[in-house]
């Protein structure tokens, strides 16, 4: 674990990791554990902390303590939540939403900004009709949502199929990188305005402990500028 | 020049609140209607979807 705190910390080191570019930053608790919210301070880049416990293997959320972990994200001073769900089938797609919106408005109430991210799998042999699918019940769900959330999804293989989101004011929609590459998901982010990303496996392409900080920042910050451009 | 806040954490809030100007407006990212260029990192996987980071 020493080993990876101390290459997420030298990701949020590189000259191009500013708040300019990054509005914010996606953690696990060790991480918070560790220091790194203060090291985000001191950059004015927002925590974001991961707090949910996995996944069921039929893609729901694992059971956790949800107010042990808003309480926690309120005492480290962080901006916001993010919970992953998977959604393997149709079937599962309005379980996920409802158990993922029931999560989402305890985090609301107490003042923080929910990520909620229903992801759908980049190979999925359904992928088109089930993000269809999820973005009419999200859709039936969202416009009620009283507070401010991100909604995180797949890049959509129909571009502009959550434009109805970014007209909301509550909501901002944020894609996942989900194992496309870094060219592939700016290029599918890149067709779809109003959007931004929340790239984890496209921001850290091609990034390796053993490198020089020459290396890995010329990297990174590669990586953050092709994304930014990308954005919006 | 981005000025340090304070290291303590239980004073995290207070002192982000008091510097505020200094981080980007949240009404911006979530509500502007305009194209935004800031993202969200995602530092929450293990680095095994990057391909062998700690290699």
């Amino acid at each position: 674990m020493e080993r990876i705190h101390e290459f997420r910390l030298r990701m949020m080191s590189a000259p191009e990791f500013i708040s300019d570019n990054i509005f914010g930053a996606i953690l696990y608790k060790d991480s918070v554990e560790r220091g790194a919210v203060d090291v985000l301070d001191k950059k004015c880049i927002r925590s974001i902390i991961k707090i949910d416990e996995g996944c069921e293997p039929d893609g729901t959320l694992k059971p956790f303590d949800i107010d042990g972990m808003i309480q926690y994200t309120l005492d480290h001073g962080c901006y916001g939540t993010k919970m992953r769900s998977v959604v393997k089938s149709e079937s599962i797609m309005v379980p996920i939403v409802k158990q993922q919106m029931m999560y989402a408005e305890k985090i609301a109430a107490a003042g923080l900004v929910p990520i909620i991210e229903p992801e759908v799998p980049i190979d999925h042999p359904f992928k088109e009709k089930i993000e269809s699918d999820l973005s009419i019940y999200l859709e039936s769900r969202l416009t009620k949502f009283q507070g401010d959330c991100i909604l995180k999804v797949t890049p959509p293989e129909k571009p502009g199929l959550y434009d109805y989101f970014t007209k909301l004011k509550n909501v901002k929609v944020v894609f996942l990188s989900g194992g496309y590459s870094t060219k592939e998901a700016c290029k599918r982010l890149s067709r779809n305005s109003g959007v931004s990303a929340s790239f984890s496996r496209a921001l850290s392409e091609g990034l390796k402990y053993p490198q020089s900080d020459k290396e890995f920042n010329d990297l990174i910050d590669s990586n953050i500028r092709k994304i930014v451009l990308a954005s919006g | 020049m981005i000025k340090l806040f304070g290291q303590k954490t239980s004073s995290v809030k207070q002192e982000r609140h008091m510097n505020d100007l200094k981080f980007t407006s949240a009404g911006d990212f979530l509500k502007s209607q305009e194209p935004v260029k800031q993202f969200i990192a995602a530092m929450d996987n293990s680095g095994g979807s990057a391909g062998g980071v700690l290699d």
